[in-house]
């Protein structure tokens, strides 16, 4: 039995708009060298997927240079890998404005593949599961659906944003509500979905003629209520990217042994290759409790922090509790605390900065300070 | 179809003098600079010099080489017409041999050169660490219409005599060569890189197949006899920084030249290309010190790295202290360990409280080869080899 993937590479990007200013959040830097999408691709190649549908919307220049042609996935073939899907229209046609009509934006694509399953997601989080054993609870309870969930007591963000489901025992769903705090519901909805191609295809076409018009809203409750659905449990790290102190929480979270291990040790995580020579580390830097990146150059002091490829920071700079991304550049005597810094910032000399976690100092890209 | 320069890279090499470290590999793909295997460099340079078909002549222990090469991509060396090709020895109709020599090894491929009818072919080492473009020295052999350009490099005159040493005119004529001189001429050494016009290549390597008293080796054989017989030899003078890593000692230098800025990885605004394997990027726990070294991407560090040069993957436990040392891709140094002035190759396990080596000297640091284990508590002396 073959499965391919379709990823929706923008829903949930207002949530974080700082860092999806100029990307989709499939491109969101995480983790010191890899994109959100890293993650979700590489969870999929390690379960023998090898069709990649990603649909796109605005601003996914960033997502198609860093996917390229799939290669670095071992998604670049002759038949199916990496098949991008932006959206198309002209005058008189609107970009689709919610997931059901993304997903009906794609009919076409779902018809000319040839894979008996399908597994959507969103990809507006950094988690790393097997894969393998969803699709095989999927097949051995036959479902028509299977749905991914955590076992998890939603938080602010996530009562905003989510979806909890009620289970039996055997993990059946019997249905879908808002995720609240109040009623102890601790089943929470990811993005991803487990069906049969053709299945899918016909539920679509079903819901679409019955002038449905929202996936969660419409077309989930008729599933559940009319068909065979099913909910398998992910455990391990999550990392829900709900809002810029969600992602400066869970980024944080690496520089702890286990959650890099759930993260980059559970299937091997591909990313697209730069070629940055080695990180060296300067006589006089001092480094603790952080996760860098090939090519960077540390003359100064690094703690708690998370640097990306081809950061420099300079002598006596002292950086705290900070992400950096790709290029960033500190000057000498510069000191940061609960700062991200997008690409290719500039932070000169002499300089003070700093945030709360609760509120990190973003600073975009391209900025020269 | 016509290209205007194809490579050859000899990488058959055994090296014997790097002990342990070849004992299951060939030299060039043994590792170096944290990230980074020899045979990267003029993989990369061709790369970076708009060299598209490169010959790989392969004979030493080719698994680990062979397996690292692929098809090339990394080096952007897959092609659909070139690219990156694995030349081993071959049996034939009529017998079929290994290779006798590195002029051996070019002669048993002529139907690879000529297939690309190549009018120039660019003879390379797996050897050596330098960074060049070699699209400089292959318009300066065209310009001077040479039969045979030669790279060379200005030597201290006291290490002259380990090396080819040429003397050539005011016009890069050169004029005399000697393989390792007792009494140099000159301080001009070969580096070991060649561009050859294709026929005159196949002409003189024909001739050294018909020559009883051959090695059937370049520097040895084929470039003293052109030279003798009045063929148009150019010198192509380099200023970079080069370094033959075929002893422990200058395998070590060259690791520790990156550290002191003299090898720089990214001179030149061009990248040395490697093949990667899917690490997370390093990790620094609180309580760690590191000073003065390089670092890439699945390294872990709990304890004390200083002035060393640590591969993929590397993990140095708690309270282990690394000095002066190349440690390389996915070894681990247990806890309370002492490492200093030594090579430990890949996938060694170091146990607890193990002392590896002692100070730095002149002398060959110390070696622990591929995928040996150390036993907690165990003492290796300055300059030992566990092979």
């Amino acid at each position: 039995m073959r499965t391919m993937g379709l990823i929706f590479s923008s829903i949930n990007e207002r949530n974080v708009p700082e860092l999806t200013e100029a990307r989709s959040i499939a491109s969101v830097p995480f983790g010191g060298r890899y994109r959100l999408i890293d993650f979700l691709l590489s969870d999929m190649v390690a379960a023998s997927v090898s069709t990649v549908g990603i649909i796109t919307k605005y601003n996914f220049q960033s997502l198609m240079d860093h996917v390229g042609s799939g290669k670095h996935w071992d998604l670049a073939r002759k038949n199916g890998g990496i098949v991008f899907l932006p959206p198309y229209g002209g005058d008189t046609r609107m970009l689709y404005a919610s997931r059901f009509e993304a997903i009906k934006s794609v009919l076409k694509f779902l018809k000319s593949c040839t894979e008996d399953i399908v597994i959507m997601s969103d990809c507006d989080y950094a988690a790393s599961f097997d894969i393998n054993k969803a699709i095989d609870f999927f097949v051995e309870k036959k479902s028509d659906v299977t749905l991914i969930y955590r076992e998890k007591a939603p938080d602010d963000d996530e009562v905003k944003h989510r979806t909890a489901i009620l289970t039996d025992k055997d993990n059946n769903v019997l249905g879908i509500k808002p995720a609240d705090k109040a009623d102890g519901a601790n089943k929470l909805l990811t993005s991803m979905l487990i069906a049969r191609r053709e299945f899918l295809i016909k539920q679509i076409e079903r819901c679409s003629m019955a002038g449905m018009k929202s996936f969660s809203g419409d077309v989930m409750p008729y599933l559940v209520r009319e068909h065979k659905v099913s909910a398998f449990c992910v455990d391990g790290f999550f990392a829900s990217i709900e809002s810029l102190a969600a992602y400066f929480r869970y980024s944080m979270a690496i520089l702890d042994k286990p959650v890099r291990d759930s993260l980059f040790r559970t299937v091997e995580v591909y990313t697209k290759v730069r070629d940055s020579a080695p990180c060296h580390i300067c006589g006089d830097a001092k480094i603790s409790r952080s996760v860098i990146a090939d090519g960077c150059v540390i003359e100064g002091t690094v703690e708690n922090s998370i640097l990306f490829r081809g950061v420099h920071i300079g002598k006596n700079a002292v950086v705290k509790n900070s992400i950096l991304f790709q290029n960033a550049d500190v000057g000498d005597r510069t000191s940061l605390d609960c700062v991200i810094a997008d690409k290719e910032v500039i932070i000169r000399a002499g300089k003070t900065l700093s945030g709360c976690k609760e509120r990190p100092y973003f600073i975009p890209k391209d900025t020269a300070l | 179809m016509i290209k205007k320069c194809v490579a050859m890279l000899l990488a058959g090499g055994q090296g014997t003098r790097l002990y342990a470290l070849t004992t299951g590999v060939a030299k060039p793909a043994v590792s170096f600079g944290s990230k980074y295997r020899i045979i990267d460099f003029p993989l990369s340079n061709c790369a970076n010099s708009g060299i598209d078909t490169v010959g790989v002549l392969t004979q030493y222990q080719p698994m680990v080489l062979n397996e690292y090469l692929g098809n090339g991509e990394p080096w952007n060396l897959d092609r659909s017409h070139g690219g990156l090709h694995i030349l081993p020895p071959y049996l034939a109709k009529s017998g079929g041999e290994w290779y006798k020599g590195t002029a051996n090894a070019i002669y048993q491929n002529a139907a690879f050169l000529n297939a690309y009818e190549a009018e120039n072919v660019l003879i390379l080492s797996g050897d050596h660490i330098y960074k060049m473009d070699y699209s400089d020295m292959l318009a300066f052999h065209t310009s001077k219409n040479a039969d045979c350009t030669i790279a060379v490099i200005d030597v201290p005159m006291s290490e002259a005599p380990r090396f080819g040493i040429l003397s050539y005119d005011g016009d890069n004529r050169i004029t005399d060569f000697a393989e390792k001189p007792k009494a140099p001429k000159s301080n001009h050494a070969s580096m070991g890189i060649y561009i050859f016009r294709e026929e005159v290549l196949l002409e003189e390597l024909s001739k050294e197949e018909r020559n009883p008293d051959t090695s059937f080796d370049f520097g040895k054989d084929v470039i003293p006899a052109m030279i003798k017989s009045g063929m148009r030899m150019y010198a192509y003078p380099f200023a970079g920084y080069w370094k033959d890593v075929g002893t422990l000692r200058s395998l070590w230098e060259a690791n520790m030249d990156i550290l002191s800025g003299a090898l720089d990885l990214n001179e030149g605004g061009t990248k040395v290309y490697s093949r990667n394997q899917a690490y997370p990027p390093s990790f620094m726990a609180e309580g760690s010190v590191v000073k003065n070294s390089v670092v890439t991407a699945g390294c872990e560090i709990y304890g004390e790295v200083e002035n060393s040069v640590l591969g993929e993957g590397v993990i140095v436990a708690a309270g282990a202290k690394v000095k002066d040392s190349v440690i390389m891709r996915n070894t681990v140094i247990g806890k309370n360990s002492v490492v200093g002035y030594s090579i430990i190759d890949e996938s060694v396990t170091v146990g607890d409280r193990c002392k590896i080596g002692g100070p730095t000297v002149d002398a060959d640091p110390t070696l622990i080869g591929r995928g040996k284990t150390i036993k907690n508590g165990t003492t290796v002396a300055a300059g030992g080899r566990i092979e």
